[in-house]
C-alpha cells in the first residue's frame, strides 16, 4: 500500500463519517444547507474513491480509466461546492447559473470520457510515491475553465457573503470557509510544482476543507480562526527559530569545521540539540513572553486583570468602590462599550444597580432586579454565563417581561456573568457590546467566570460589609438621638456603654463611668431586693418598664426603668420621669390646697345659713344681722380667693409675652387711693401720697400695676390700726422707681417672714387680730412686681409696722418685655 | 323615750373662729354644752379637763395637726372622736379611721347632720364595751 491509497482510504472514512454525522437524524430532517453539504461530500467521496482505485492501480490500463473518472468527478467539484455555498448564504437569484454549471459538467465529463486521448495523454510510474501519475493535454485546461470559473464564483459568494455579514458571528463562520478553500487551492497548486507533485497533497486539503466545513455549519459557537491561526504561527515562530538556528549551526559545523559525515556528525547533532534546547528554554520564554504582549495583547492583558482582580478585590470593603473598580477594568481590558453591575440586597432582597459604565443618560434601565427575575433564576439554575442569544431563545427566558427585555436592550447585553459565592448568586454582571463588536469568545467568557467566581466572594464580604455598616449606623443612630437613656451592660454588669439620654440621666461623665460596675454609679439599691435589675438577672426574662428612684451621689431621679436581657449582656432603659412626677405632685398638692381653701368659707356660709335658717333660734334681730354679715363677707372672701387665683393662672400663661407702655404711677397711685378712701376713713386712717410729679414713667401694663398698687394699699389699710398712718413714697434711683407703702399696723411676725410668698399663707399676726384674708394677696403682688421685671422687699416687725419696697424699672422706650423664667 | 340624764358636752377643736361660734350657737340651742380649743394643745388639755362626751376635731390646724392630736387622744381616753376637715382625700380617710378616729366628715358639713352623728356617736360609742345610757 502506497501513501496516496493510505489517504485516500482515510479520507473515505472521514467522508463517510462526516455524511454520517450530517445524515444523524434523518435525511428529512436534514436542512437545505446540510443537504448541499451532503452532495459535495458525496462528490468528494467519488473522488476519494477513484483516488484509491488510481492508487491501487497497477497496470497503465486501470490507472488510465480510473484517472478519466477521477478526472470527471473533479470537473464538477467547484459547482457542487458553490450550489453548497448558495444554499448557506441563501441566494436564490440566478437561479439558471447552477443548471448551466450542471449542464457544463456534465459536457466536459462526457467529452473526457469518451475523448480521453486529447485530456489525459498518459500515465507514468512515480518511483517515489509508488503510483502512477497523470500527464494531461492541453484541452485539459480548456475544459477545467467552467470548473475555474465556479471557483471564481465561489470566492465571490464567500466574499460577498462576508460583507453582508449581519454579525460577527456569520463573519467568523465564513472565515472558516475562507480558510477551507484558501487550503484546497493550496492543496490545487501543489499540483503544478513538480516536487510535490508525486504527494496527494490535493487530496489531503480537500479532506481538511470538508472539515472546516463541517466545523463552521455544526457549530454555534465558534473559536474565532484568525485568532487561532495567529496563535498557531506565532507560537511556531520560536520553534522555528530555533530550528532555524540550530540547522545553520549544523551547516557551520558542516561547512567551517569541515567535519566528515559520519558518527561524529550524528553525535554533534545530537549534542547541539540537546544544548540549543536547554541554552534556548529561557529565550523561548521570553520570546513567548514579548510576542503575547505584542499579538496577545487581550489574552494577555486578560490575564492580568483576573490576577489584578483577584488581589485587590479582597482588600476592598466597600461595595460601591468595589464593584466600581471590577467594572471598570474589564471594562477597559476586554473593550466594552457598556455594562452594569447588579449586587443583591439583603434588605430589600432585590439586586440593586451598584456600578454602571457607559449608560450615563440613558433612561430606562431598571435600577433593581427582583429576586424572581428570569435572568436571575437561570443564572442560579445554570450557574454559568448567559449570552444575548440564549436571552433571545432560551425557553427558561421567555417569561421577560417587556420592559425586562427592554432594560437589557438598552445596556446592549451581550453577556451576563453570575457571581456566586458559595452556590449563592451575590451579584448580576451584565456586559454590553464589546468595541470591535465580535462576540465573547469562549475564552473570554471562561475568564469572566473565573473571575466572576474569584470576586464573588470578595463581592460578598463588601456587600455584607456595607450592609451591616448601614444597619450599625442606623442602630447608632437610633440610640444615639432616642430619648430615653439606654444603657449597656456587660453579663458582669458593668456599665458598655451609655447613649446620650442616659448621660443626662445618671449625670455622670461617660469616660468616668464606662466599666465600672452599675451598683459603683447608681448605688447598691439598683441590683438588690426587689429592683427591676436584679429580677431580670434572676429570672433571664424582660422586666417591663417600672418606676424607680435612681441615687446618684446627691441627685434623686425618679426614672422608668424597664431591663432586657440580651445574649452577652442586659439593655436598660430609662425614661426620666422626675419632672412629670414633681408636677403631679404639685398639681395633686394644688387640687388638695385649693380645695382644702375653697372649702372652709363655703362651710362657715352654710353653718350659718343654717343658724338663720332655724325656727327657734332664739336669737334677735341683732344676731341675725351679725350672721348675714358673716356670709357676706365669707362670700367676698371666697370671691376674692377665686379671682387672686385666676389672676396668678393668667399671670402664668402670659409668661411670655405682657403689654407693656409707659405709665405714670402717680395716676395710679391716686386711683387706688380714692378707691380705698372709704375703708381708710372708716377706721380713721390717713393716707399720705408723695409721688413726685416729675417722676419719670415706668414700663408697665396697667391692670397688673393697678393690682399691685391696689394690693399693697388695701394690706397697709387692713393691717393699720384705728387712727393710724399709712405712707406711698415713690423716688427715681438711677434707672428704676422706687416705691415705699409702710405702715405701722400690727406687723408681721418673725416666723411668717419667710412664708410671706407662699400662696395662702395667712400670718398668725393677722389671724390674732381677725382679719381675715385670702392669703393670695402678696403672691399675686410678687408674681406682678416680678412680670415687670421689678423687686420686692418686705420690712416688718410685730406690733409696729410693715414696710414694703417694690422697685421698677424706668420706660426704655420698647413697647413689650418679654419675660421666660 | 331616750332621755338624756345630765347635758352632753361637745368640745370643738377649730383654728377658725367663725367655725367655733356657729358651732357653738347651733349646738348651744341644742341643749349642749360647748367647750372649744384653738389648738391641739389646748384640746389636749382641757379634755382632761372637761371630760367631753365628744370632740369635734379640725385636721387642718397649724402646730398640732388634727391627726397627731387623735392619735394623742387615743393615748389616754376613748371618747369619741369626730375629724373634720375640707380636705377630701381617700389617703385621709384611711389615716383617720387608723389614728382612731370613730368618724371623718368633710366640710362643708350641715349643722344638723353633724349634730346627728354626735348623737348617733354618743349614745352607741363603738369603742366602749357597755354604756350606762339605754335606748328603748
Amino acid at each position: 500500500m502506497n501513501l496516496p491509497a493510505f489517504i485516500s482510504l482515510g479520507g473515505i472514512l472521514c467522508y463517510g463519517g462526516l455524511m454520517a454525522l450530517v445524515l444523524r437524524r434523518g435525511f428529512r430532517e436534514t436542512g437545505t444547507v446540510h443537504r448541499f453539504f451532503l452532495l459535495y461530500l458525496v462528490f468528494m467521496t467519488l473522488w476519494q474513491c477513484s483516488a484509491l482505485m488510481v492508487s491501487l492501480a497497477r497496470d497503465v490500463q486501470t490507472a488510465l480509466v480510473w484517472y478519466v473518472v477521477m478526472s470527471a468527478v473533479v470537473l464538477g467539484q467547484f459547482l457542487a461546492y458553490s450550489m453548497f455555498l448558495r444554499a448557506f448564504f441563501s441566494i436564490h437569484d440566478h437561479r439558471l447559473l447552477p443548471w448551466i454549471g450542471l449542464l457544463l459538467w456534465v459536457v466536459s465529463s462526457l467529452l473526457v470520457l469518451l475523448y480521453r486521448q486529447y485530456f489525459i495523454l498518459g500515465v507514468y510510474w512515480n518511483e517515489r510515491t509508488d503510483f502512477y501519475l497523470p500527464v494531461f493535454g492541453p484541452m485539459t485546461s480548456l475544459v477545467a475553465i467552467p470548473n475555474y470559473a465556479f471557483l471564481v464564483y465561489a470566492i465571490y459568494l464567500l466574499y460577498q457573503g462576508y460583507r453582508r455579514a449581519g454579525s460577527a458571528l456569520e463573519r467568523i463562520r465564513i472565515r472558516y470557509l475562507f480558510l477551507g478553500l484558501a487550503v484546497v487551492l493550496g492543496g490545487t497548486l501543489a499540483n503544478f510544482v513538480p516536487l510535490l507533485k508525486a504527494y496527494p497533497v490535493d487530496l489531503v486539503a480537500n479532506i481538511v476543507n470538508a472539515f472546516l466545513i463541517a466545523y463552521a455549519i455544526f457549530r454555534f459557537q465558534l473559536l474565532d480562526i484568525s485568532v487561532v491561526i495567529r496563535k498557531g504561527l506565532l507560537y511556531s515562530i520560536p520553534t522555528m527559530a530555533i530550528g532555524v538556528a540550530y540547522f545553520l549551526a549544523l551547516s557551520f559545523a558542516y561547512n567551517w569545521l569541515h567535519l566528515t559525515l559520519g558518527y561524529q556528525f550524528f553525535l554533534l547533532s545530537v549534542v547541539l540539540a540537546i544544548v540549543t534546547a536547554l541554552a534556548a528554554q529561557p529565550f523561548r520564554d521570553t520570546l513567548q513572553g514579548w510576542l503575547d504582549r505584542l499579538f496577545f495583547r487581550e489574552k494577555y492583558d486578560s490575564s492580568l486583570m483576573l490576577q489584578r482582580l483577584s488581589r485587590t478585590s479582597a482588600t476592598l470593603l466597600d461595595i460601591h468602590k468595589l464593584t466600581d473598580m471590577i467594572l471598570d477594568d474589564i471594562a477597559r481590558t476586554l473593550h466594552i462599550s457598556a455594562g452594569a453591575f447588579y449586587i443583591k440586597h439583603e434588605g430589600s432582597g432585590q439586586f440593586a444597580l451598584r456600578a454602571q459604565r457607559g449608560l450615563d443618560g440613558v433612561a430606562g434601565i431598571e435600577r433593581r432586579l427582583r429576586d424572581d427575575h428570569p435572568v436571575a433564576v437561570w443564572l442560579r439554575t445554570y450557574q454559568t454565563t448567559l449570552t444575548r442569544q440564549q436571552v433571545d431563545t432560551s425557553p427558561g427566558l421567555v417569561g421577560l417581561w417587556a420592559r425586562e427585555r427592554k432594560s437589557l436592550q438598552l445596556i446592549g447585553a451581550e453577556l451576563v456573568v453570575p457571581l456566586l459565592a458559595r452556590d449563592y448568586l451575590t451579584g448580576i454582571l451584565i456586559l454590553g457590546r464589546k468595541l470591535s463588536d465580535l462576540p465573547y469568545a469562549l475564552d473570554e467568557q471562561r475568564t469572566l467566570m473565573t473571575l466572576a467566581n474569584q470576586t464573588a466572594v470578595a463581592v460578598e464580604n463588601a456587600r455584607l460589609f456595607s450592609e451591616m455598616a448601614a444597619e450599625k449606623e442606623r442602630t447608632a443612630a437610633i440610640v444615639e438621638h432616642s430619648f430615653a437613656g439606654i444603657v449597656l451592660l456587660d453579663s458582669e454588669l458593668r456599665i458598655v456603654s451609655l447613649n446620650p439620654a442616659a448621660e443626662t440621666i445618671i449625670g455622670r461623665d461617660p469616660e468616668i463611668v464606662l466599666g465600672t460596675p452599675l451598683r459603683d454609679v447608681l448605688g447598691p439599691g439598683i441590683v438588690n431586693g426587689k429592683s427591676s435589675l436584679r429580677k431580670a438577672v434572676s429570672t433571664g426574662e424582660r422586666v417591663a418598664p417600672r418606676e424607680e428612684t435612681l441615687v446618684v451621689g446627691d441627685r434623686r431621679r425618679d426614672v422608668l426603668l424597664g431591663v432586657t436581657p440580651l445574649r452577652d449582656g442586659y439593655l436598660l432603659s430609662l425614661a426620666d420621669v422626675t419632672q412629670l412626677k414633681e408636677v403631679e405632685r404639685l398639681k395633686s398638692d394644688i387640687v388638695a390646697n385649693v380645695s382644702h381653701e375653697f372649702r372652709t368659707p363655703l362651710a362657715i356660709i352654710k353653718a350659718y345659713t343654717e343658724l338663720l335658717m332655724e325656727d327657734d333660734q332664739g336669737g334677735d334681730a341683732a344676731s341675725r344681722q351679725e350672721y348675714l354679715a358673716i356670709i357676706d363677707a365669707e362670700t367676698n372672701r371666697l370671691a376674692a380667693m377665686v379671682g387672686q387665683l385666676l389672676d396668678l393662672a393668667r399671670l402664668e400663661a402670659d409668661r411670655g409675652v405682657i403689654a407693656m407702655a409707659p405709665l405714670g404711677l402717680g395716676e395710679t397711685v391716686d386711683e387706688v387711693a380714692k378707691l380705698l378712701q372709704p375703708q381708710a376713713d372708716a377706721r380713721n386712717i390717713a393716707v399720705d401720697i408723695c409721688v413726685p410729679r416729675d417722676l419719670p414713667a415706668v414700663s408697665a401694663n396697667k391692670e397688673l400695676l393697678t393690682t399691685l398698687v391696689r394690693n399693697l394699699l388695701d394690706n397697709a389699710v387692713k393691717f393699720s390700726r384705728e387712727g393710724g398712718k399709712v405712707e406711698v413714697v415713690a423716688s427715681r434711683e438711677r434707672d428704676a422707681i422706687v416705691l415705699h407703702v409702710v405702715d405701722q399696723g400690727i406687723g408681721i411676725s418673725e416666723e411668717d417672714l419667710p412664708h410671706l410668698f407662699e400662696k395662702f399663707h395667712r400670718g398668725s399676726t393677722a389671724k390674732e387680730a381677725g382679719i381675715r384674708g385670702t392669703g393670695l394677696g402678696l403672691v399675686l403682688t410678687k408674681q406682678a412686681v416680678e412680670a415687670h421685671g421689678g423687686m420686692i422687699r418686705v420690712e416688718s416687725k410685730r406690733g409696729h409696722g410693715t414696710r414694703i419696697t417694690v422697685t421698677l424699672p424706668l420706660h426704655d422706650g420698647t413697647g413689650t418685655v418679654s419675660l421666660d423664667g | 323615750m331616750a332621755e338624756i340624764t345630765d347635758p352632753l358636752t361637745v368640745m370643738i377643736v377649730d383654728d377658725d373662729e367663725l367655725i367655733r361660734r356657729v358651732v357653738t350657737i347651733y349646738f348651744g340651742h341644742r341643749g349642749y354644752r360647748v367647750i372649744s380649743a384653738v389648738t391641739g394643745q389646748e384640746c389636749l388639755e382641757k379634755i382632761a379637763l372637761d371630760e367631753p362626751d365628744a370632740v369635734l376635731l379640725d385636721v387642718t390646724m397649724p402646730g398640732l395637726d388634727g391627726w397627731e392630736v387623735c392619735r394623742r387622744i387615743r393615748g389616754f381616753s376613748t371618747v369619741p372622736v369626730i375629724m373634720l376637715t375640707a380636705r377630701a382625700q381617700e389617703s385621709d380617710r384611711d389615716l383617720g379611721l387608723a389614728v382612731g378616729a370613730d368618724a371623718y366628715i368633710t366640710k362643708p358639713v350641715s349643722l344638723k347632720e353633724l349634730e346627728a352623728k354626735v348623737r348617733a356617736i354618743v349614745q352607741h360609742p363603738p369603742s366602749a364595751g357597755s354604756t350606762d345610757t339605754f335606748q328603748i
